[in-house]
């Protein structure tokens, strides 16, 4: 069976106890220092994590001579945002 | 003054025997034409006629039904990363990203595009759209007219050779419009293509050539 989820409420239609993109970046932070969300988060002052990664990625474009560590930084992003989706249950019953 | 001949006498960009469907609708069909380097064409017809398909074909953005898109003899399908390396797309949607300022916006566009980008090339090519001093604000703050020309900045600031254009005068002042102008009669002077839809005349000095779709679209 192919399952196709298209639209706005996806993330809480499968994963009804996850924050949404706007409230993402600070929930990541809580109770965690010296983690790459806490970075970029310091940095962009942007609770949105979609805008504060389109800055970095600008940044990480514009300055040549930073490009690897703002790479690095979005590597540990991505790989903080992928632990914490263990952190919700997701949904064994999907409502259409 | 019109130019008479085009300036290079192989055609960059070519299409041949072009079909568009959409749904059960055939918009289009049997349509061909060559632009050559400094040559405007303006796509004409009625709504719905097919021009933003037309348009849309021709970045690589949909697919035709029948025909081909060549760009300098070669089918663009066969050269994708070439031709989009060659091509900016200016749609009904700007693609400003409210949340960014306009350098921001110009300088994704530009990362995402993979052109290397000097800070310097961004901050004039919005000086030169009027923006001075608009740089570093949300994009979000802007009027219509000023978004329009974040996009236009953005045509500027990247180095491609042929400019779609959807409806480019629109939400534009008098100012804007000649604004414009100019940036379409320099894109030719240096050589550029052009290929744009407006419901206005265009009136812009160079090559012009125009193809009706409701009349030539061939139906």
């Amino acid at each position: 069976m192919n399952l196709f989820l298209i639209g706005s409420g996806f993330t809480k239609a499968l994963l009804p106890d996850a924050p949404l993109n706007s409230d993402l970046l600070p929930r990541l932070c809580e109770n965690r220092a010296n983690t790459g969300c806490r970075e970029v988060l310091d940095s962009y002052k942007i609770n949105d994590i979609e805008i504060s990664l389109t800055k970095l990625d600008i940044d990480k474009a514009s300055n040549r001579d930073k490009a690897d560590d703002l790479k690095s930084l979005r590597n540990r992003v991505e790989n903080e945002l992928a632990k914490s989706s263990n952190n919700y249950l997701m949904l064994k019953t999907l409502y259409l | 003054m019109p130019l008479t001949k085009p300036i290079s006498s192989k055609p960059l960009l070519s299409v041949i025997d072009l079909e568009c469907i959409r749904g059960d609708n055939l918009l289009f069909s049997g349509l061909d034409f060559k632009l050559y380097e400094g040559q405007l064409m303006q796509v004409e017809g009625a709504n719905g006629s097919g021009k933003t398909s037309l348009l849309r074909i021709l970045a690589g953005l949909s697919l035709s039904s029948e025909g081909q898109v060549l760009w300098d003899g070669k089918d663009i399908l066969k050269q994708r990363s070439l031709y989009f390396s060659k091509v900016a797309y200016l749609g009904h949607t700007l693609g400003v990203k409210s949340d960014l300022s306009p350098v921001e916006n110009l300088k994704i566009s530009l990362a995402l595009a993979g052109f290397p980008f000097d800070e310097t090339d961004v901050y004039r090519a919005l000086e030169q759209t009027g923006l001075a001093g608009k740089e570093d604000v949300p994009a979000r703050s802007l009027s219509a007219g000023q978004k329009q020309r974040v996009a236009l900045a953005r045509l500027l600031a990247c180095p491609a050779k042929l400019w779609i254009m959807d409806e480019p005068f629109t939400a534009l002042d008098a100012s804007g419009v000649s604004l414009v102008r100019d940036l379409l009669e320099t894109h030719l002077r240096r050589g550029g293509l052009v290929v744009l839809t407006s419901h206005q005349a265009v009136e812009v000095r160079g090559d012009v050539v125009r193809v009706n779709l409701s009349e030539d679209g061939l139906r």
